[in-house]
C-alpha cells in the first residue's frame, strides 16, 4: 500500500523527491496544490479503494508523503 | 437603555467589550478553566446590542435563520446516520443555502430588502453548509444542537467573519487551556486589537474617508481615464485592505480573549509572489472555504467522473465556477460578477505560467529581482481587480 | 506569569493615561508654523480654531477671508505683495473652493475675542448669492462641529442672528446628523439657554474636538509658500505703479494668448475648450439678486461689528468677455451688486472696492470669476493704503436685523424693487 501511493506521488509531482525524502512537505514545495490533492484522492479511490472525504485534507495533516500514508492507513 | 451599536465600529463598543469581557479573562488567566453560562449571557447581550433597538427586525430574522439551519442540519444528520443519498445531500444543501438566496435575491424582484435578511446572513450560511458537507463525510459523527448554535452565534465573528470550521471550534471548548498558554493569547489578543486600531481606524479611516473621497471627486471630475483613477484604484486597495483587516484583526483577538483560536484573515497579502498565493493570503478563511467546499469537491467529481479529458480544462473550469460563486455571493451586480471572471483568468493564466517554469526550470532566472517583479506584478493586477469590486467604474461610466 | 502581564498590558495602561492626560488638561497648544500655514488654506485650518486663533492674535497677520481666487498665486497675489515688500502685515488667507458665507460666519464667530479690533479683508463672490444659497455640499465640506460649539457654548443672551444661525445650521443634513448639536441648535432657535445636562455633554466634546484640532490641524497642511516665492521672482525690486502695471499686462497677455477670451491658457485648456459650445448661453438664467445668502452675509458682518473688526470688501467683477459668451445678464449683475453695496453701506460698512464695472479691463481676471494680474494690482491700491496704515478707524457699525429676514433675502414687502 504504501508503494502504491509514493507511487502516484511521484506521478502527480513528477518527481523522486517523494520516495527519497518521505518527510518533505509537499505544500512547502510547491509539490501538491489543490487540484493535486484531488488528483490524489481519485487516484487512492481508484487503485486502493479507500474513499478519503475532501474536507479530510487539512493541510497540516496532509503535507508530507509519511503523513498521507498514515492517514490512508487510518482510513482502511 | 442598552444601545444598538454594528460590532466594532465606534470605541464605546470595545468598552462595552472590555467590561463584558474582563471576569472571563480573569478566570481564564487564574485557572485557565472556561466557563459555561457567563459567556453565553454575554453573547446574548452583545447580540441584543447589534440585532437588537433599532435593528430589532434582523434579530427576528437571526433567530428564525437559527431555528430553521438547526433543524435542517439535525434532520439530515438523522438522515446521515442511516442512508447517503447523494440527492439528498444536495437539497439539504440548497435548503441550507435558500434564505441567503432569497436575501440576495429580494431586491431584484420586489425592489425592497428581503425581512428574512441580517447583517452576517452571509458569513453564517458558510457555516451552515459546512456543517452538512461534513456531515456527509462522516467526519461530524454527533450533532449536538447547543454546540452548532453556539458555533453559529458565535458573536465575535457573527457580522463578517473570519468563517470558523466547526470541528475547529469544537475542540477549543472541549478543552481547558493551561493559564500560561491563555496569557500568550491574551498578549496575542492585545497585540491583534491594537494593529486592529492602527489598521481600521487611522490607516483605514484616512484612506477610506479622507482621501478616497478627494480622489473620486478629482476623477469623476474628469471623467474616463486618468491618472486620479489610477490613484482612485491604489486608494480603494488600501481602504479595503486596512479596513477588513482591521476588522478580521478585532473579530480575531476577542476570539482569543474568550478562549478561541478563531483563524486569522490576512497574512500579508500585498507580499504574495503570485495570484494564487494571494488568495491563500487574502479573506484566508473565505478562500480557504471556497477551495475546501466548492473547489475540491467540484474537481474531485470532475476528475474521477472523467467529464473533461484534460485535467488542465477541468481546473479551469473548476477555478471559473469557483469566482462566478464568489462574485454573486458579493452581490447581483455586473461588477461583482467581472471581479470573479478576471481573477478566474488570472488564475488561469498563472497556472499556464507555473506550467511553462516547470518546464523551462533552468533556463528561467529565479532571484530577488524576478520575485520583487513578480510581487509588484501581482499587487498591480490585484489593485486593479479592487477598482472593478469598488463600483466606482459603474459610477464613472454609467 | 505575572512580568508577562505586564509586559501586555503595562504599554496598554500607559496609552490610556497619556490619551487621558492630553484630553483632560487644560493647556492650550498648536503645531505647525503659522508663517506657512498662512498660505496653506488645508480644510483643517478652515474647520480649526487652533491655528488661525493662534495667528489672530499676532499682530502681523490679517485674514483675508474669501473663496477659491485666494488660491491663484501670481505675483500680483496679495501675499507676493506683502512680502516681496516686505509690508507691516501678513495675509492670513482663509477661504477654499465652496468656503461661502456660512462658513466665513462660522470661522469669524468661533475666533471670538482673537479678532476683535483688528483690520481684516473680506473677498465676496458675487456667485455665491445663486437663488438656493450655498450648495449643501459645499457646506458639508466646511462644517465644523468645533466651531458650531464654540459658538453654541459661547451664547450669554440669544439675539435675533444667534436665533437664525441655528435654524440656518439646523436646514444641513451634516448637521442633522448629529444629534446632541441638534437639540442645543432647537433650543438656540427657541431663543432658550442650554440645559446643564446638554452644556456638560458638549462642553465635553468640545474638548475632545478641541485637542483633536490642536494635534491633527498642522499635520494635513501644505503651505503654497512655495508658489509665493516663485511669484515674487516676477516683481520688480521697487515698487513703482507704472512698472507695475505694464509688469500687470505683460504677464497677463503672455497668460492669456490661446483663447478670445483673455482667460488663462492652463485654465482655458483644462476646463472649458473642450466643452466650450456647452457653455454657450448656460448662465442666462442666473440670479444673483435674491438669495438665502444675503442673510448668511448678514451674520458675517454682525459678527464683524460685535468684535469691531475694521474691514475693507472687495467685490470683484465677472470676465465681460466670458460674461458675454454665457449669456450671464449684465443688469442683474448691477443690480446685485446695488443690494451688496447697500446691505454694507446701510450698516456702515463703508470700506468697499467695489469693482463691479471693471470686468471688461483687460487682465482684471485671471479668468471667468477669479482676479487676475491687473485686478490684484488694483485690489493692492485699497489693501496697502488700509493695512499700512498706522491709523485705525473705530469702526461705527449699526446693525440692521431686517437683513436677516426673507422680505430682504427674496426682495419683497418692504425690499421689493431695488434700494434707492
Amino acid at each position: 500500500m504504501e508503494d502504491t501511493i509514493l507511487d502516484i506521488l511521484t506521478d502527480i509531482t513528477g518527481t523522486d523527491e517523494v520516495r527519497n525524502n518521505p518527510d518533505i512537505n509537499l505544500f512547502d514545495e510547491g509539490l501538491l496544490d489543490s487540484l493535486a490533492t484531488v488528483q490524489l484522492l481519485v487516484e487512492i479511490d481508484g487503485q486502493l479503494g479507500v474513499q478519503v472525504p475532501v474536507s479530510e485534507t487539512v493541510r497540516e495533516e496532509w503535507d508530507t508523503p509519511n503523513k498521507i500514508i498514515q492517514q490512508v492507513k487510518a482510513m482502511m | 437603555m442598552i444601545p444598538t451599536l454594528t460590532p466594532y465600529a465606534e470605541p464605546i463598543y470595545f468598552l462595552y467589550l472590555f467590561i463584558a469581557l474582563a471576569p472571563i479573562v480573569i478566570h481564564f488567566v487564574s485557572t485557565g478553566k472556561r466557563w459555561k453560562v457567563y459567556p453565553a449571557i454575554v453573547t446574548l447581550i452583545f447580540l441584543y446590542i447589534s440585532f437588537g433597538g433599532t435593528h430589532l427586525h434582523q434579530g427576528l430574522a437571526l433567530i428564525a435563520y437559527v431555528i430553521f439551519e438547526s433543524l435542517l442540519t439535525w434532520l439530515y444528520h438523522v438522515y446521515r446516520v442511516r442512508k447517503n443519498s447523494s440527492w439528498i445531500f444536495y437539497l439539504a444543501v440548497l435548503m441550507a443555502l435558500l434564505p441567503l438566496i432569497l436575501v440576495k435575491i429580494t431586491p431584484f424582484i420586489d425592489g425592497q430588502n428581503s425581512i428574512f435578511g441580517f447583517l452576517g446572513i452571509s458569513y453564517l450560511t458558510f457555516k451552515s453548509v459546512q456543517v452538512i458537507m461534513e456531515t456527509r463525510d462522516g467526519l461530524i459523527k454527533e450533532f449536538s444542537p447547543l454546540a452548532y448554535i453556539r458555533f453559529l452565534l458565535f458573536f465575535p465573528t457573527i457580522s463578517s467573519g473570519p468563517i470558523d470550521r466547526f470541528r475547529r471550534f469544537e475542540k477549543d471548548e472541549e478543552n481547558d487551556l493551561e493559564p500560561s498558554e491563555y496569557v500568550e493569547m491574551l498578549g496575542q489578543a492585545v497585540w491583534k486589537i491594537f494593529l486592529g486600531f492602527l489598521y481600521k481606524f487611522i490607516l483605514g479611516y484616512f484612506f477610506g474617508q479622507v482621501l478616497l473621497p478627494q480622489i473620486g471627486l478629482i476623477a469623476l471630475n474628469k471623467g474616463g481615464l486618468s491618472w486620479a483613477l489610477v490613484g482612485y484604484m491604489y486608494c480603494y486597495s488600501m481602504y479595503l485592505f486596512f479596513d477588513f483587516a482591521g476588522y478580521s484583526l478585532f473579530a480575531v483577538g476577542t476570539s482569543y480573549l474568550l478562549g478561541y483560536k478563531t483563524p486569522d484573515n490576512f497574512n500579508k497579502p500585498f507580499s504574495a509572489p503570485n495570484i494564487k498565493e494571494f488568495w491563500n493570503r487574502w479573506h484566508m478563511s473565505l478562500s480557504f472555504w471556497f477551495r475546501d467546499f466548492i473547489y475540491m469537491r467540484l474537481m474531485f467529481m470532475l476528475i474521477k467522473k472523467k467529464v473533461f479529458k484534460s485535467r488542465i480544462v477541468a481546473s479551469n473550469v473548476g477555478y471559473f465556477a469557483l469566482f462566478i460563486i464568489m462574485g454573486v455571493w458579493h452581490g447581483l451586480t455586473w461588477y461583482y460578477i467581472v471581479y470573479g471572471l478576471y481573477h478566474a483568468t488570472l488564475i488561469c493564466l498563472n497556472d499556464v505560467w507555473l506550467r511553462f517554469k516547470k518546464k523551462h526550470r533552468q533556463s528561467i532566472p529565479s532571484n530577488w529581482g524576478t520575485k520583487g517583479l513578480a510581487t509588484f506584478i501581482t499587487f498591480n493586477a490585484v489593485c486593479f481587480s479592487f477598482l472593478i469590486f469598488s463600483g466606482f467604474l459603474n459610477q464613472l461610466f454609467f | 506569569m505575572q512580568k508577562r502581564l505586564w509586559q501586555i498590558f503595562g504599554p496598554l495602561i500607559i496609552a490610556v493615561l497619556l490619551v487621558a492626560i492630553i484630553f483632560v488638561t487644560p493647556f492650550q497648544f498648536h503645531f505647525g508654523n503659522l508663517d506657512k500655514d498662512a498660505s496653506a488654506m488645508s480644510s483643517d485650518i478652515i474647520r480649526g480654531d487652533a491655528i488661525k486663533n493662534a495667528a489672530m492674535k499676532k499682530k502681523k497677520f490679517v485674514p483675508f477671508f474669501g473663496s477659491s481666487e485666494l488660491n491663484r498665486f501670481d505675483a500680483f497675489h496679495p501675499s507676493v505683495l506683502a512680502q516681496k515688500y516686505d509690508r507691516s502685515y501678513r495675509p492670513f488667507l482663509l477661504g477654499a473652493p465652496g468656503t461661502q458665507s456660512i462658513s466665513q460666519a462660522m470661522m469669524v464667530t468661533s475666533m471670538q475675542s482673537a479678532i476683535k479690533n483688528k483690520k481684516a479683508v473680506f473677498i465676496i463672490s458675487p456667485q455665491w448669492f445663486v437663488k438656493k444659497g450655498i450648495k449643501p455640499d459645499y457646506f458639508n465640506a466646511y462644517f465644523s462641529e468645533l466651531q458650531t460649539l464654540d459658538w453654541v457654548l459661547s451664547l450669554k443672551k440669544i439675539s435675533k442672528t444667534d436665533k437664525y444661525l441655528a435654524n440656518r445650521l439646523l436646514s444641513f443634513k451634516a448637521v442633522q446628523s448629529n444629534s446632541n448639536l441638534v437639540e442645543a441648535l432647537n433650543r438656540v432657535a427657541h431663543k432658550q439657554q442650554l440645559t446643564k445636562k446638554q452644556r456638560q455633554t458638549l462642553s465635553f466634546r468640545h474638548q475632545e474636538l478641541q485637542r483633536e484640532d490642536q494635534i491633527f490641524s498642522g499635520l494635513g497642511s501644505i503651505t503654497q509658500q512655495p508658489k509665493i516665492d516663485a511669484a515674487k521672482k516676477d516683481l520688480p525690486d521697487k515698487y513703482d505703479m507704472y512698472e507695475m502695471s505694464q509688469l500687470a499686462e505683460d504677464l497677463g497677455e503672455a497668460n492669456t494668448n490661446n483663447n478670445e477670451f483673455k482667460i488663462d491658457n492652463k485654465f482655458f485648456d483644462k476646463k472649458l475648450r473642450k466643452r466650450l459650445p456647452k457653455f454657450r448661453n448656460f448662465q442666462h438664467g442666473l440670479d444673483y439678486r435674491y438669495s438665502p445668502e444675503y442673510a448668511d452675509f448678514q451674520v458675517v458682518l454682525n459678527q464683524f461689528a460685535k468684535e469691531k473688526v475694521d474691514v475693507l470688501f472687495i467685490i470683484p467683477p465677472v470676465n465681460q468677455r466670458w460674461q458675454a459668451y454665457t449669456g450671464l445678464p449684465p443688469r442683474m449683475l448691477r443690480d446685485f451688486d446695488k443690494r451688496i453695496t447697500y446691505q454694507l453701506r446701510s450698516q456702515g460698512f463703508n470700506n468697499i472696492a467695489d469693482f463691479s464695472d471693471q470686468g471688461s479691463t483687460d487682465y482684471f481676471m485671471a479668468d471667468t470669476i477669479h482676479l487676475g494680474w491687473y485686478g490684484w494690482l488694483q485690489a493692492d491700491q485699497y489693501i496697502n493704503k488700509f493695512l499700512s496704515s498706522k491709523e485705525r478707524n473705530e469702526p461705527t457699525y449699526t446693525i440692521n436685523d431686517e437683513f436677516l429676514t426673507n422680505a430682504w433675502t427674496h426682495g419683497t414687502g418692504k425690499w421689493s424693487g431695488l434700494p434707492q
